[in-house]
């Protein structure tokens, strides 16, 4: 076994495989035996192969995702339990209409299940698709209409602040902080980086007003930061002792703070970028000027 | 769901598995919507055919698996691999020394994103589903020694990427002239 089998060998063992005594991998155990630099190259490839493992396996599902899973299941499951029980006259006759809608995915027994995107599973019959329609409109109306203080978990409300942000328009003409804003922005930030806000309606579904703050650290990073009024259990009092997520390239953390809600979102998936918003002790903040567009 | 005494419990399968079965569909499909739309699929598979899993313990490389195929699958209707994608530059690199310190998650993800697909997949295969390369082979119907090209490569690949974004430190490793992994991998 030349020098550069040995190496792709090494590299196609597992973490602990060379213990086991499996006999693909005899010649490298003996290798290893007999040369003290392939043992070195050996126990170099596996600690970086420990660290990039751990590094890999090291990613987050966004919060809430756990419970969407199961109530997607179920939601299939009533649905796969009801097309078993015709539907009576009247559900027949209102759902005449959506008998010719396209079927969006399927699911088919035995081995060729193909499930297409975004779990489209009950319109294949059209009955079926008005009972899950309504059902995924209550859900709906209860998360847009809910108040956030008694539905939304609080470790919830960083990603539902991302599916916010992603759907808000950030191109409308941003107000100078001279233009007083309703609601306070958090005093947890560092206020020079802030340079305008917005309204945010149904800010996290709820109907309550909402502002959106936008602010830009020294080096650049953008980021917004949407409040709205209401006391929550169970949240940090801060950014840094904030729990926040990771989610599609964007970070968010939720606080709250003297009477208010306050998410920090930044296009960023450096964990530590948030620090650049903090106030200034030293940091990142005090190294430059920020062109400050309100007084 | 059934009452079937024997059959596995979807709610604890997905309970004991989500997480995991996300970190693996996020690393093959390089997006959040994609990899919550693989696992979705996957626990979908498993609702129908709940009843063929009777072992717990089995039902994780099961669901592994399923994720997996449904990624392949989703794969193939988006776009063919061609084989252009195997030219794309992997550069070899000395295998080189750690320091001890976390890498950087995201540098990671991207780096591993930019792989090659047949590349990104079986590093995949090796870290999540933690599958010999001979494993790895016999699931993807392909040769062992284009596997253990593969997994070599794409280390290394990793490995230099991470050096030089300083992720990873020289830690006494041999001089480069004499390191045996510069000779040129083949498929």
């Amino acid at each position: 076994m030349n020098r550069h089998e040995i190496s792709e060998q090494i590299d196609a063992c597992q973490l602990g495989q060379l213990d086991i005594q499996a006999p693909e991998f005899d010649e490298l155990r003996a290798a290893i035996a007999r040369e003290p630099s392939v043992r070195r190259q050996f126990e170099r490839a596996q600690a970086a192969d420990r660290r990039i493992r751990d590094a890999l396996l090291t990613v987050e599902p966004p919060s809430g995702f756990q419970s969407r899973l199961l109530a997607a299941l179920a939601k299939s499951e009533a649905a796969e339990s009801s097309s078993s029980v015709p539907p009576d006259d009247t559900v027949s006759a209102a759902l005449q209409s959506d008998e010719g809608s396209e079927s969006g995915s399927e699911i088919e027994a035995g081995n060729q299940i193909i499930v297409e995107r975004r779990l489209r599973l009950s319109s294949r019959r059209g009955w079926i698709a008005l009972a899950v329609s309504s059902a995924a409109a209550l859900l709906i109306a209860v998360w847009l209409g809910s108040s956030p203080t008694t539905n939304v978990a609080p470790g919830d409300l960083p990603e539902l602040a991302i599916r916010y942000h992603r759907g808000f328009d950030a191109t409308r003409d941003w107000k100078p902080l001279s233009q007083r804003p309703p609601l306070a922005p958090a005093r947890q930030l560092e206020q020079r980086l802030i340079t305008g806000w917005l309204e945010a309606n149904e800010l996290l579904g709820d109907r309550r007003r909402g502002l959106a703050f936008r602010l830009q650290s020294p080096t650049g990073l953008p980021a917004t930061l949407y409040t709205i009024e209401g006391n929550w259990t169970g949240l940090a009092d801060g950014p840094v002792a904030a729990q926040p997520i990771r989610t599609g390239g964007l970070w968010a953390a939720a606080w709250q703070s003297e009477g208010q809600l306050f998410v920090l979102v930044i296009p960023t998936q450096d964990p530590n970028a948030f620090r650049q918003f903090l106030p200034n002790r030293g940091g990142l903040a005090s190294r430059k000027p920020v062109q400050i567009t309100a007084s | 769901m059934t009452d079937e005494p024997d059959r596995l419990d979807l709610t604890e399968l997905v309970v004991a598995h989500y997480r995991g079965l996300y970190g693996y569909a996020y690393r093959l499909a390089g997006s959040a919507a994609d990899a919550e739309d693989l696992v979705q699929q996957t626990f979908l598979v498993a609702q129908q055919k709940l009843d063929q899993i009777r072992d717990a313990s089995a039902a994780r490389s099961w669901l592994f698996t399923v994720l997996r195929n449904n990624y392949l699958k989703s794969r193939q209707r988006r776009m063919p691999l061609g084989e252009s994608a195997l030219e794309a530059p992997l550069e070899e690199v000395p295998q080189q020394g750690v320091d001890e310190s976390p890498i950087d998650e995201e540098r990671l993800r991207q780096l591993v994103g930019k792989l090659p697909e047949e590349f990104r997949l079986v590093i995949a295969m090796f870290y999540f589903e933690e599958l010999s390369y001979k494993q790895i082979a016999m699931e993807l119907e392909l040769p062992p020694g284009t596997v253990m090209s593969r997994l070599s490569r794409a280390k290394r690949h990793l490995r230099s990427k991470l050096l030089e974004a300083g992720e990873i430190e020289l830690a006494g490793s041999a001089p480069r002239n004499s390191d045996p992994t510069t000779e040129q991998a083949s498929d």
